[in-house]
């Protein structure tokens, strides 16, 4: 695939033009990726607010009714719902692995196994979180596995 | 359709524990025969203690604790829900030894489908592994 970057002219927005023959499972990918580099989500810490983008944060955690966003070493509160943060990132890298849990798929360092079923991701950070097995198979299905 | 995969799941991995626990049952007492009715009670409880399992065990906890809180009610219903059963079809009298006997052998089922289940998981988790490397690098 060849990759043409291009300065626009003075006064012209930045784009993207995409010009392929076929719009193939990688390219949709890619496009939602380049969506979701857009879709940052506000986070509050100790009083101070920053704008998160989907590539830095780890997972994202439902504890007590408030949702937290794990970066690779800070917390944020975000103020969306579990489900809200799993529509706006559905066609993206983030996967629900659990009721409380969403996690950054391209950030998972490796997979292990656990007693009684289930099964732990250890991140890039070194922070593990619980696969439940309701959701491994939309794991599966999201890192191209298919299930016989 | 989930809950549905998790039981014939479990539900195989208890049958075969039940199976063994009666041979390894019937060569210590030295008993040589099996009664038709058993192959018909064994799936029956079988297929019960599944939807318990499926019901009851754990597949989270925010705690270990809570964890551990769980594993140890479903045993404790699985022991109940066995102890029941193993009087209605005959299998153990209403005695101290009766009911030990049928603790003792829901826990020896239980480390089984415990062990099975871990290596499942275990190819599953080499599988998921081998795929995110994949992936990653497309």
């Amino acid at each position: 695939m060849k990759i043409i970057i291009e300065t626009p002219k003075e006064g012209d927005e930045d784009e993207i033009i995409i010009r392929c023959k076929e719009l193939d499972e990688d390219m949709v990918r890619l496009i939602n990726l380049l969506k979701a580099g857009k879709a940052r989500i506000t986070g509050y810490h100790n009083g101070t607010i920053r704008q998160l983008s989907p590539k830095e944060i780890y997972y994202f955690e439902s504890v007590d009714n408030k949702v937290f966003a794990y970066c690779e070493s800070e917390i944020y509160e975000v103020k969306e719902k579990l489900y809200e943060i799993e529509a706006l990132y559905q066609h993206t890298d983030f996967q629900r692995i659990s009721k409380s849990v969403i996690v950054n798929v391209s950030l998972i360092e490796f997979v292990s196994p656990m007693l009684g079923s289930r099964l732990e991701a250890t991140l890039r950070n070194r922070e593990k979180v619980i696969i439940s097995r309701q959701y491994v198979p939309e794991l599966k299905k999201k890192i191209g596995i298919s299930e016989r | 359709m989930k809950y549905i995969t998790e039981i014939i799941r479990y539900f195989t991995y208890i049958t075969t524990g039940m199976v063994i626990l009666f041979i390894v049952l019937m060569l210590i007492q030295g008993d040589d025969g099996i009664r038709l009715s058993t192959l018909i009670e064994i799936p029956c409880a079988a297929l019960l203690t599944s939807a318990i399992t499926v019901l009851l065990y754990p597949s989270e906890g925010k705690t270990r604790k809570a964890y551990l809180c769980r594993v140890l009610l479903h045993y404790l219903a699985l022991c109940v829900v066995m102890i029941v059963m193993g009087i209605l079809f005959g299998w153990i009298e209403l005695n101290f030894h009766g009911i030990l006997l049928m603790v003792i052998s829901v826990a020896a089922i239980y480390a089984f489908t415990f062990v099975v289940a871990y290596i499942t998981s275990k190819n599953e988790a080499e599988e998921l592994n081998r795929a995110l490397k994949k992936w990653r690098s497309k």
